[in-house]
């Protein structure tokens, strides 16, 4: 089941699921669509080191702290924004933080996160794997993001990417 | 991964360790220099000392937010 905007507000009232921070909770405004919340780009990225040769090997474990140790973070800022070169690969994560509790004796919701459109036709692509916020999770959406053409694009925090 | 996450480690009852990102909200310190990760608690078998528990994500490695940890 999709909820539309105004179910969205309804569950955002009682708590059954959260999206922090939001500018507002009026229905028929942004960040509300008829049936998503547009999802902001966040304050940092984080860069795989292209010049240390790195082997990933799930088999072995500690994956997390490998993929820290092996990149860096950016931090961004409207005046400077990161440029995404081309065919390159960053990890960011949105703005806002969402959380989507279980409660058993209560209706649990999970959810959906898709990269913009608009995004997708410049040949950007965000978030193209494992759409599904499943219910249990809190924090902050990660999303792949990659540049598929052949110039940079400027990323800049707060700029709608997901919904 | 970024400044509101930790790094969590996590030894499952086969001995192999997973890995996942998870929100600093979900730690705890326990005092004694280990952080707890709050999980939800689906099943416990008291004999074998195992539980299964729901992640608030899935591991890196095995891809699945069920893990049986001891007890």
């Amino acid at each position: 089941m999709i909820l539309s905007n105004t179910q969205i507000v309804e569950c955002l009232k009682k708590k059954r699921f959260t999206i922090e921070p939001l500018e507002r909770v009026d229905p028929t405004k942004t960040p509300f669509n008829t049936s998503a919340v547009d999802l902001r780009l966040g304050e940092e990225i984080r860069v795989q080191d292209s010049d240390s040769p790195i082997q990933i090997d799930l088999r072995k474990g500690g994956i997390a702290d490998f993929l820290v140790k092996n990149s860096k973070l950016f931090k961004l800022e409207d005046e400077r924004p990161f440029s995404l070169k081309p065919r390159k690969l960053i990890l960011a994560n949105t703005f806002e933080k969402v959380s989507f509790p279980i409660n058993p004796s209560d209706i649990c919701y999970s959810a959906r996160v898709e990269g913009k459109s608009s995004l997708a036709r410049c040949g950007i692509i965000v978030h193209f794997t494992a759409p599904t916020i499943h219910s249990n999770f809190s924090g902050k959406i990660t999303l792949e993001i990659i540049n598929l053409v052949k110039s940079s694009f400027y990323s800049s925090p707060k700029c709608i990417y997901a919904s | 991964m970024f400044s509101d996450e930790l790094s969590v480690s996590i030894e499952l009852v086969t001995g192999n360790r997973v890995s996942l990102f998870a929100d600093k909200n979900l730690l705890k310190d326990d005092g004694n220099g280990n952080s707890l990760l709050e999980t939800m608690l689906v099943s416990e078998d008291i004999e074998l000392k195992k539980q299964t528990v729901l992640l608030p994500t899935e591991t890196f490695e095995t891809a699945s937010r069920y893990v049986e940890v001891h007890l």
